[in-house]
């Protein structure tokens, strides 16, 4: 990777006071193994800091959060061990998962395939040229007479116009 | 109860990484409850920075300052693991944790890679440190008025 910064120019040193200085905890409790394992697959919920139970103030955790759970082994040497371990055990299940080839189609296989979807394309093809076209029905053209007006007379309205459809007859 | 406090701190600074944070007027009585309310206030600085500036700069700040200092031991087994995940681009910020990045000592070519683009680190952390006084450094005393003709 390139780079046009010199990686030893900065080190914030002025804010590692904000993080450093940590001390391992001897916890009472710990997540179980299926919270941890949720841990390192990234499956655990976010939590509010407010809410929070996992940092000792109110007992014991009733629900683990991913920021209770990262505290927790942060100082916490036997989780971090733990911890450890399911990364490692993931990180062979997925690489193996990787490494592994998709299953190869045989070529009878693949020609089976092709040979189906020929045939059902050109069964699609036949029916439409095959298909009876519907029967002429009485198309109406504008300049077809296939309506009439009538001027009637009403005695509320005075004279309105009235279009009735005229239906051909052959 | 003061390590409790520091670890709620922390935990509060992985959200700011992870973008999940709360606002700061919501959790600033708990995260100085051991009366490190300067310590609260420099992890706010950094949410708000998060606001005003690039927010993936900030947050690439953060993680190297996990990388490097909270833990005092080096893991070049995780270093390892986590530079390759990097380096296949299977991993991004929101994925990560404070003790996913502890002991790992990330180079700032790592940190480029995560964020997505270079910056200059110094220029980023001095603008957090004046926004950091912007926000609270007490205001300047007001020049004496004489009265005296």
């Amino acid at each position: 990777m390139n780079t046009n910064y010199s990686e030893n120019e900065e080190r914030l040193a002025e804010f590692a006071d904000l993080v450093m200085g940590l001390e391992s905890i001897e916890y009472e409790s710990h997540p179980s193994d299926e919270i941890l394992r949720a841990y390192v697959a990234q499956r655990l919920p976010e939590g509010r800091i407010g809410e929070t139970h996992a940092f000792g103030l109110h007992g014991r955790v009733s629900r683990w959060t991913r920021s209770d759970v990262s505290m927790h082994v942060l100082t916490c040497t036997i989780c971090q061990q733990h911890v450890a371990r399911l990364r490692a055990s993931r990180w062979q299940l997925l690489s193996s998962a990787r490494q592994q080839p998709k299953e190869e189609w045989s070529w009878h296989r693949r020609f089976a395939l092709g040979a189906l979807a020929s045939a059902a394309a050109a069964a699609v093809i036949i029916a439409l040229w095959l298909w009876p076209p519907s029967p002429p029905g009485p198309a109406c053209w504008i300049e077809d007479q296939c309506w009439q007006q009538v001027v009637r007379e009403s005695p509320a309205k005075g004279s309105i116009m009235m279009s009735y459809y005229q239906s051909r007859r052959f | 109860m003061e390590i409790r406090i520091e670890l709620a701190r922390l935990a509060y600074a992985e959200t700011i990484l992870r973008c999940t944070n709360e606002p700061p007027e919501m959790v600033e009585d708990l995260l100085s409850l051991d009366g490190q309310l300067e310590k609260a206030r420099r992890w706010f600085t950094f949410a708000e920075a998060k606001r005003r500036f690039d927010p993936n700069i900030v947050r690439g700040l953060l993680v190297y300052l996990f990388s490097h200092y909270t833990s005092a031991e080096f893991d070049p087994n995780k270093r390892d693991a986590l530079v390759r995940e990097i380096s296949e681009g299977r991993v991004r910020m929101r994925d990560l944790t404070i003790e996913r990045l502890a002991g790992t000592r990330l180079s700032w070519e790592h940190i480029f890679r995560l964020v997505g683009r270079q910056f200059n680190p110094t220029r980023e952390k001095e603008k957090i440190k004046e926004l950091y006084m912007q926000l609270y450094s007490p205001a300047p005393p007001q020049a004496e008025v004489s009265y005296e003709h």
